[in-house]
């Protein structure tokens, strides 16, 4: 068996609970999460509004700092290494693309200076920077005109290809997409999905992919894992988890897209949750879904389930009920 | 007021700012109990439109055109008459909840000064109706949260608050600038299920301002699609779905990934970008874009029945099958 990329097990990453905390005095932001990325695969993290997905990410990338679990790249345990080591492999092996390309980009830089700027840091020669700049333009569909251009006077999908770009610059092997699309309009969308298709093709990259839109996270993942609060609620191959999704949280959220289709989507019979997503500071003491889930038992509120195979599917989780 | 006039007709409305023209020459039209959505992306001028019918555009903006709310054209009356008009006729609600609401005041007394404002009601009949409508929104203990704070509140439930000051003085018309884009998806299936109920209970009429074409197979019974700064189609939802009659309309549609069919293919693009307002080309819009573009288009096409019982303005609606 070839080894995994990334290999994450028993991520934890908790931070010091604000004052007006009750209960418990940190705040649980990412609680066990484990996951392999083989290389020239793509991962997905999807989830709701402070699931933790986002925040994984970020300790991968050595952004937030980790409680505790193990993060290995190529076997290679990270958080072992000395820190000039683990950050010259964090920031040659791995980049990211944010949401907001107009956030991510400086307003005052032009754009080849911008996808420059990471090659200039790391002291490449400059006929290598030209050579790089031209090849990453030209990967993601940039004409040399834009090179001197500024963000504002490119449109948000070009922008986007500008962060692409840049993070391609020094060469990874694994780059973070937090929600690379979710700022841009319908029509672009699809361009820049394409495009992160066909570099995976080309380079052979890996990605993790952080979404909330499940349509766009079928179409480009090969594997999935859905977080709820922190925890992972379940995970599987991207085929098995939509087509027989087994946790009551991954049904009520596939149920709750509505489809582009107004015959298929006035005919489906919706799960809608009821109540809010907990607060983390407050996250139930069992399993985290508890107070929404359709299905609980007594023990789901005070035992956490293990994470296991499903009954009758081919996907993990952490189901009282629905465990093998 | 007469009976067979519709809630709400649009006809030529012009919004101009610093002479550029953000929406130009749009009709449209809501019946009682009807939802109509508006679609389109960023720039097109839907938001504008919905806050031109709202008389709530920015001071520099120039709106022309008519506007008449239950048969009365709005022009025809003292600015005094057509602000009282408007507040009796029609509501908003906006996307971000916690910006549209005043952090300082309580979330109850926001809810009560809508009916006072509207119908001149006293502070205890308010109170009274405000906590029976947030009940009525989903808001449990409603007595409880009149007395809390914005901050305390989810976004989900802070969109409730906003639908329950929407909905406190019984308007005819409501019109809803994509209210559920900010919240999760779980969420977001609650809020759509509360406003159909509403619509269903009330026989309210709705505008529905949104980008989300699930949103719109799911709430609308029409859809007008707009394309910088005009309506290119409009329709009854199932037809316009099954059938577009504008490229536009259709590629926006081919480009969405969906929850089934093939995965990691390329998806549909559509050429080049939004134009920028004021910008925008001569006679046909998207014909930039457009695969089905030719000569012809240079000459606006008006919006003129096609075929399968709704309007578009193309020149080549005959050619659509072509782009499948």
């Amino acid at each position: 068996m070839t080894e995994p990329l990334l290999s994450v097990s028993d991520l934890r990453i908790h931070f010091p609970a604000p004052r007006r905390a009750h209960r418990e005095s940190v705040l649980k932001a990412v609680d066990g999460v484990s996951f392999q990325i083989g290389r020239g695969r793509t991962l997905a993290l999807v989830g709701e509004s402070g699931c933790g997905k986002s925040t994984t990410g970020y300790g991968i990338l050595g952004l937030a700092p980790i409680t505790s679990g193990r993060v290995a790249y190529e076997g290679q345990d990270i958080g072992t290494l000395p820190e000039t080591q683990r950050r010259a492999l964090l920031s040659r092996e791995m980049q990211i693309v944010f949401q907001d390309p107009a956030a991510a980009l400086n307003p005052k830089m032009t754009i080849a200076d911008s996808i420059c700027e990471p090659m200039r840091i790391r002291r490449l020669p400059s006929a290598e920077i030209q050579r790089r700049l031209r090849r990453v333009m030209d990967l993601v569909g940039l004409s040399s005109i834009q090179a001197q251009r500024l963000p504002s006077q490119i449109s948000g999908g070009q922008r986007q290809r500008v962060v692409i770009a840049r993070a391609l610059a020094l060469d990874p092997k694994l780059i973070v997409c937090d929600e690379p699309v979710s700022a841009l309009d319908v029509s672009i969308r699809s361009q820049v999905l394409n495009i992160l298709m066909d570099l995976q093709a080309e380079l052979g990259l890996s990605y993790l992919f952080i979404s909330h839109d499940l349509s766009v996270v079928r179409h480009i993942a090969d594997e999935v894992v859905v977080m709820y609060l922190g925890q992972v609620m379940e995970q599987g191959a991207t085929d098995a988890l939509f087509d027989a999704p087994r946790h009551p949280y991954t049904e009520a959220l596939l149920s709750a897209i509505p489809l582009p289709d107004p015959v298929a989507q006035r005919a489906r019979d919706r799960i809608v949750l009821k109540g809010e997503i907990p607060s983390p500071l407050s996250a139930p003491e069992g399993c985290p879904f508890v107070t929404r889930c359709p299905i609980r038992v007594a023990r789901c509120q005070t035992e956490r389930p293990a994470f296991t195979a499903a009954q009758g599917g081919a996907t993990l989780l952490a189901c009282h009920e629905r465990a093998a | 007021m007469t009976a067979e006039a519709p809630l709400l007709s649009v006809q030529g409305l012009t919004v101009s700012i610093g002479g550029a023209r953000i929406v130009d020459g749009l009709d449209l039209q809501v019946a009682r109990g009807e939802i109509l959505a508006l679609v389109g992306e960023s720039g097109c001028g839907k938001s504008m439109t919905a806050l031109s019918i709202l008389g709530l555009q920015p001071g520099a903006a120039e709106v022309g055109g008519s506007i008449a709310l239950e048969g009365t054209p709005l022009a025809m009356l003292s600015r005094r008459a057509a602000r009282a008009k408007r507040r009796q006729t029609m509501s908003v609600i906006f996307q971000e909840p916690i910006a549209a609401l005043n952090p300082l005041m309580r979330v109850g007394d926001q809810v009560a000064e809508a009916l006072i404002l509207a119908t001149g009601a006293g502070r205890a009949t308010a109170r009274q109706a405000a906590v029976e409508v947030m009940a009525k929104v989903g808001i449990s203990d409603p007595e409880r949260r009149f007395g809390q704070y914005p901050f305390e509140l989810s976004g989900g439930m802070c969109q409730r608050i906003s639908i329950a000051a929407a909905l406190i003085a019984r308007p005819r018309l409501l019109i809803a600038d994509e209210p559920t884009t900010a919240l999760d998806v779980t969420i977001q299936a609650s809020i759509l299920d509360l406003m159909k109920a509403l619509r269903r209970e009330t026989g309210m009429g709705m505008m529905l301002i949104t980008h989300d074409m699930g949103v719109v197979a799911e709430m609308a019974d029409r859809v007008a699609v707009m394309y910088a700064g005009r309506i290119v189609e409009a329709g009854p939802v199932h037809e316009l779905f099954a059938r577009p009659r504008h490229p536009y309309t259709a590629l926006l549609l081919s480009t969405i990934p969906r929850l089934t069919g093939a995965r990691k293919t390329h998806l549909r693009t559509i050429s080049g970008t939004v134009p920028d307002i004021g910008r925008w080309p001569e006679g046909c819009r998207f014909r930039t874009r457009c695969p089905l573009a030719d000569g012809a288009c240079a000459t606006q096409p008006l919006l003129a029945a096609a075929r399968g019982g709704h309007l578009a303005a193309c020149w080549h609606t005959d050619l659509l099958e072509t782009l499948a």
